[in-house]
């Protein structure tokens, strides 16, 4: 109960009973000090009274001396004994001894000391006459005068020493009757000054201690009265102390008082937080900024205030917390405030509520006022006709007013007084007439929405029909704006669905399916087709992104979560492919791609999913048959160059073989042997071209190399070098104009053209020098037959034309085939490989090649490579 | 005491000791597997008889050819043909009876006798070993050097390359830099 | 004149030494069954170094285009003359063939009166470079 304690310590009302008890004990020293004082001054009296008696005993002592003495002498002169003499010597050593004494005795009194003296002068005098006395002296004296002379002279010694013996005797009883007055009076005063002192001081401190006996109830009374309201407050009240560590740091709050509101409130128990510290005590006060204020409330020595929520077993609970410094504590006082919290949100809400009802109402009202402005009524007041029978035949028209004029063309008074049936002949048609008539007939207002074709124009009405009397009043508004608007807004809302349907329709062919994430609130917006994309049915199941997330592969999640995350962090553009199990459990890969804008102050991320499986499952199936095919194309390479190479070993042999057969060996060969050997031999030429062309066109596929500019003109000038003898020999004319350069592969744009060139010297008339044109030009793509099926670009076209033997135009395509030969084996040597080349060539080129023929007339090949600057 | 037996190439033997001597003597030869000896430049007589001094310790000596000395001529003259371009226009069959006060026949007689090769063959085989000297030089283009060496066009210069060393001038360069790449 | 051939082909090398027999030039043959052992061939001191060389590419032990790499880097045997006698390889292979260091190039024939020819052919260019002292770095023949 230590803050008790403090709280009954005022400093101010403690102050004075200190300085009462400082003033207590001051006096009680005092009054020691005092006794003290008195005690010595008595001792002193008495010491001072014993001394003045001992001194007039001693004076009186001397003197007795001196008085010895004078009587001897006078009986030595009287008897003349010599006896008294020496008596007077044992008289006169006495007395010097006594007047020693004395001299001392009275030494601080020189009054005292003054007769004393004047005792020296007069002793010495008398002993002197005493002294004088001896029996010379004494025979002398033999007469009585003298005698009675002698007498008188030591009488007179000795009454002035009597009289000095007097004066100081009297003196000392002077002193001594003073002394003894003083001495009295310190016997009776002192102890009755101590015992008023003590009295005093007692006095003082029974008033003390009844006054901080009474403090003490008081202090009492008070605690209890705190105590009380301590407990009984709705404040939890806590005093924490700080926890220090080594450097003083404060590192936490121990808890060391706490009243019983705390555990109402919090449901902390006594046990759970004396003693304990605030983080231990208080684990749902952590992390609110709580220990830094109390850290603050220390450092800077000031109260501070705040409100404060916890959430307390689930709980949100606000609290007005004051903050005291309190000797090197703190008194924490916290008001629980939640409920004025809630009523104050609750009072916010109800303003702004009200606020917006105000909002409301102030349109409606403008609303209203508008509408009254702009809106035309037309109130009518139709009088039933009746036929003879009581039944409603017609209406007359008492009163209308002139908003009529507006409609009708008619004034009010033009109108009032005629038959509807002559002014509004139609409302017997529009079924008006009939309400009307069902209106009088019960009573009961109807509200009827009708269209009317007068002459201001069309225009629709809503009439309200109440009777009144025997007829009806029609109070009929104008309708036709809202009517048009109407009508607008269906239109709109036609076109909408229809845009709707069409833009489903476009994602449902797309595969696309468009979402909308609103960032913030973690909600998602989807299309229809992106819930038919996902397995799911709009109705059923609501798409969330915890859901589309839930739905991507096990695989590829973290994936989806990784870059979403970026995505978001970032806000950047995305677009990844990822694996997904609808909600119908198929397995489908998705692209998803994203973007990101901010709308009202939110952020939303919108994009696109597409289903991709079709082409992901194609790209897999290609991908595995380019794998097949590569693994295919690997092996057929090796399998032609084995065969090639390994085939051409032994077959040159043969040709060797045969070669070395000399005519001496020929000579003893048949005719038949001669002639299989020369078959042999031909047969082995033939077959030697074929590997080698072979060879040349299996090396076709590992010869690409990377593609460079080449000048066809150097080409060209290869190719006739190489084919220099042939030309010569066949008295070929060739015509090449100045050649562009193209991209390719030297090697093979060589072996293309010797090919081409070579076919062309070939083909010829058998009586005709080969003529053979080259021609170049650049095409534009649309320039070019569309039937070609080549990728758009610009294309250099080379066109090798002679004017040879031809062929059937039927076979263009086919001679681009591998083995494929038009003519026969022996008209035309080859292997029907040499256009299956040029072809190949062309391919790696990116290029097409064609031919045109016409038997007898010659062939134009003509190749195009793609142009490229 | 020990014995061996001596393995001698007599023509090795012969083209150190002439290296020597008549490099002393600042004669420059050729010495071809034929034991055929061929003096560079002029040979004047008094040259002629230091040379046969030299070699005679060795019991080297020198055996008139008569022939030999004209095909150098035709040799010294074509060189000359195909580094002056003042003469390089006229026919080389002209050029060389010119020079050298034979018949072109009689010297393309001696000559294909003594170097089995005709002189045309030779003519082109020299043209195009100056071809490719230029070509590795640098700086000339094949058309200049066309011109320089008297062909009609450069495909011409490059066929007759071609046909010489079974190369075209492109190849031939694309080796030579790729080796010095390489090396 | 000296000449070697390097081939492990027994046909090859019997046609080859019929050819040159054929030829009216006096020449001398060694004939060796791969690169390593032209090698030795040419380290051994009493080997007299020979005129022209002609090696096939593909042999075992030691193929002709390391042998070839191996006679380049010893700048003892760079004037050496080699031909490569190889049945028909890429236009690429050839050329390689060239940049390693051969001089001349040839396709082996399927006729043997074309082996003459081309033997012949070869010796005299060589004869001429040899005779006339021409640059043999830049002699370079492909038949």
């Amino acid at each position: 109960m230590g803050l008790l304690d403090n709280l009954g310590k005022k400093k101010t009302g403690v102050l004075p009973y200190v300085l009462l008890l400082v003033l207590a004990i001051v006096v009680l020293f005092f009054i020691s000090n005092a006794s003290f004082q008195q005690n010595r001054a008595l001792r002193q009296s008495t010491e001072l009274v014993t001394h003045t008696q001992e001194i007039i005993n001693e004076i009186n002592m001397l003197f007795g001396n001196y008085s010895g003495s004078q009587s001897a002498g006078i009986k030595y002169l009287v008897s003349r004994d010599s006896r008294y003499l020496s008596d007077i010597v044992g008289f006169n050593d006495k007395s010097k001894f006594s007047f020693k004494r004395l001299k001392t005795l009275t030494a601080d009194n020189p009054e005292q000391q003054k007769s004393l003296d004047r005792i020296t002068v007069l002793s010495e005098r008398f002993f002197t006459e005493l002294k004088s006395l001896n029996p010379e002296i004494t025979e002398k004296i033999e007469d009585s005068s003298a005698l009675s002379d002698k007498v008188n002279a030591i009488e007179t010694q000795h009454d002035s020493l009597e009289t000095i013996q007097a004066r100081m005797v009297a003196a000392e009883r002077n002193l001594l009757k003073e002394r003894r007055a003083a001495y009295q009076t310190d016997m009776t005063f002192t102890p009755i000054n101590i015992l008023y002192l003590a009295l005093f001081a007692l006095g003082i401190l029974m008033f003390a201690f009844s006054k901080i006996n009474s403090d003490r109830k008081k202090i009492a009374v008070t605690r209890s009265f705190l105590q009380n309201i301590l407990e009984n407050t709705d404040n939890m009240v806590n005093y924490l102390v700080p926890l220090r560590n080594d450097q003083g740091k404060i590192i936490d709050f121990e808890v060391t008082y706490v009243n019983g509101q705390v555990e109402k409130l919090t449901g902390r128990t006594t046990t759970n937080t004396i003693g304990k510290k605030l983080s231990e005590a208080y684990p749902f006060a952590l992390g609110r900024g709580l220990f830094e204020l109390l850290v603050e409330v220390i450092e800077m020595g000031k109260p501070k205030m705040r409100e404060i929520n916890y959430d307390i077993n689930g709980n949100e609970k606000w609290f007005l917390s004051t903050f005291s410094p309190m000797e090197n504590g703190i008194t924490a006082t916290s008001r629980d405030i939640t409920a004025d919290k809630i009523a104050a949100d609750s009072l916010k809400e109800l303003n702004k509520k009200l606020e917006l009802q105000n909002l409301e109402l102030e349109r409606t009202g403008s609303f209203l006022q508008n509408l009254l402005g702009s809106i035309q009524y037309v109130i009518s007041y139709f009088e039933a006709v009746r036929d003879p029978v009581g039944t409603i035949v017609d209406f007359k028209i008492t009163y209308t007013n002139d908003k009529i004029t507006e409609l009708t063309g008619h004034t009010a008074e033009e109108i009032m007084g005629k038959l509807i049936s002559e002014e509004y002949p139609f409302l017997f048609e529009n079924g008006d007439f009939e309400n009307f008539r069902k209106v009088v007939a019960t009573g009961e207002p109807m509200e009827v929405e009708q269209e009317y074709d007068l002459s201001k124009g069309h225009f629709y009405f809503c009439n309200e029909i109440l009777k009144l009397g025997d007829g009806v009043t029609i109070v009929s508004q104008d309708i036709s704006l809202r009517k048009a608007a109407e009508k607008d807004l269906d239109e709109a809302n036609e076109r909408l669905a229809l845009q709707n349907t069409i833009l489903n329709d476009a994602e449902s062919v797309a595969g696309l399916g468009s979402y909308s994430y609103n960032i913030a609130a973690d909600t998602m917006t989807c299309s229809d087709n992106c819930y038919r994309l996902l397995g799911m049915v709009q109705e059923e199941n609501e798409l969330s992104f915890a859901l589309l997330t839930s739905m991507i592969h096990a695989d590829d999640r973290d994936l989806f979560k990784r870059n979403i995350d970026l995505a978001l962090l970032g806000k950047k553009n995305v677009r990844n492919v990822y694996r997904i199990k609808t909600l119908e459990g198929d397995l489908k890969d998705i692209v998803m791609e994203g973007h990101f804008f901010d709308k009202n102050g939110e952020s939303f991320m919108v994009g696109i999913l597409r289903d991709i499986t079709k082409e992901v499952s194609n790209e897999r199936i290609l991908q595995k048959h380019i794998r097949e095919l590569e693994r295919t194309n690997a092996e057929l390479e090796s399998f032609n160059r084995v065969v090639s190479h390994d085939l051409q070993e032994p077959l040159r042999k043969i040709q060797m073989f045969i070669s070395r057969f000399s005519n001496a060996d020929k000579g003893n060969l048949s005719e038949r042997g001669l002639t299989y050997l020369e078959k042999i031999d031909a047969s082995a030429n033939r077959m030697q071209i074929l590997i080698r062309n072979l060879l040349s066109y299996a090396k076709l596929t590992d010869e690409l190399e990377s593609l460079h500019s080449i000048d066809l003109n150097l080409i060209f000038d290869k190719v006739l070098e190489d084919l220099s003898e042939k030309i010569e020999e066949t008295k070929a004319k060739i015509t090449i104009p100045e050649l562009p350069a193209i991209y390719g592969t030297e090697f093979q744009l060589e072996q293309l053209f010797n090919n081409l060139l070579s076919n062309a010297l070939k083909y010829k008339k058998h009586d005709e020098a080969p003529k053979i044109t080259i021609t170049s030009e650049i095409l534009k793509f649309h320039e070019i037959d569309e039937s070609l099926n080549l990728p758009p670009s610009q294309y250099i076209v080379v066109s090798v034309a002679d004017e040879g033997v031809g062929f059937d135009p039927d076979q263009s395509e086919n001679i681009f085939r591998l083995f494929q030969r038009l003519h026969k084996k022996n008209a035309y040597e080859g292997t029907g490989l040499g256009l299956a080349i040029c072809k190949k060539i062309v391919e790696n080129h990116d290029g097409h090649i064609m031919a045109r023929s016409e038997p007898g007339k010659g062939t134009q090949i003509l190749v195009y490579f793609p142009f490229r600057k | 005491m020990a014995h061996f037996r001596i393995h001698y190439n007599a023509l090795e033997v012969c083209r150190t000791i002439l290296t020597e001597r008549l490099n002393a003597l600042g004669i420059s030869f050729s010495l071809n597997a034929n034991g055929e000896l061929s003096i560079h430049g002029k040979l004047t007589d008094e040259n002629r008889l230091h040379i046969e001094g030299a070699l005679q310790p060795y019991g080297i000596s020198l055996v008139e050819k008569e022939s030999e000395s004209i095909v150098e001529g035709i040799k010294y003259a074509i060189e000359e043909l195909l580094s002056s371009p003042a003469v390089r226009t006229e026919k080389v069959s002209a050029y060389l009876s010119e020079k050298l006060g034979y018949s072109y026949s009689s010297l393309s007689n001696r000559f294909s006798e003594e170097t089995h090769t005709s002189i045309e063959n030779f003519v082109i085989l020299r043209r195009i070993e100056h071809a490719k000297r230029l070509m590795l030089l640098g700086g000339t283009s094949l058309t200049e050097i066309a011109r320089k060496l008297d062909y009609s066009s450069v495909a011409h210069l490059s066929r007759q390359f071609k046909k010489t060393t079974g190369l075209t001038p492109t190849s031939f360069l694309r080796i030579i830099a790729k080796r010095k790449n390489t090396s | 004149m000296k000449i070697v051939l390097v081939d492990d082909d027994e046909d090859d090398r019997m046609f080859f030494a019929d050819a040159l027999q054929e030829i009216e030039i006096s020449t001398e043959l060694a004939e060796l069954h791969n690169g390593q052992e032209l090698l030795d061939y040419l380290s051994d001191p009493d080997t007299v170094r020979p005129h022209l060389i002609f090696l096939d590419l593909n042999m075992p032990v030691m193929d002709g285009f390391q042998c070839l790499r191996e006679i380049r880097k010893n700048p003892e045997l760079k004037d050496l003359v080699i031909a490569i006698y190889s049945t028909s390889s890429s236009e690429k292979d050839i050329e390689e063939t060239f940049v390693n260091g051969a001089n001349i190039y040839i396709n082996k024939p399927n006729k043997f009166e074309e082996l003459k020819k081309t033997i012949g052919q070869v010796i005299r260019r060589n004869w001429q470079y040899t005779e006339n002292e021409m640059d043999k770095a830049n002699f370079l023949f492909r038949i």
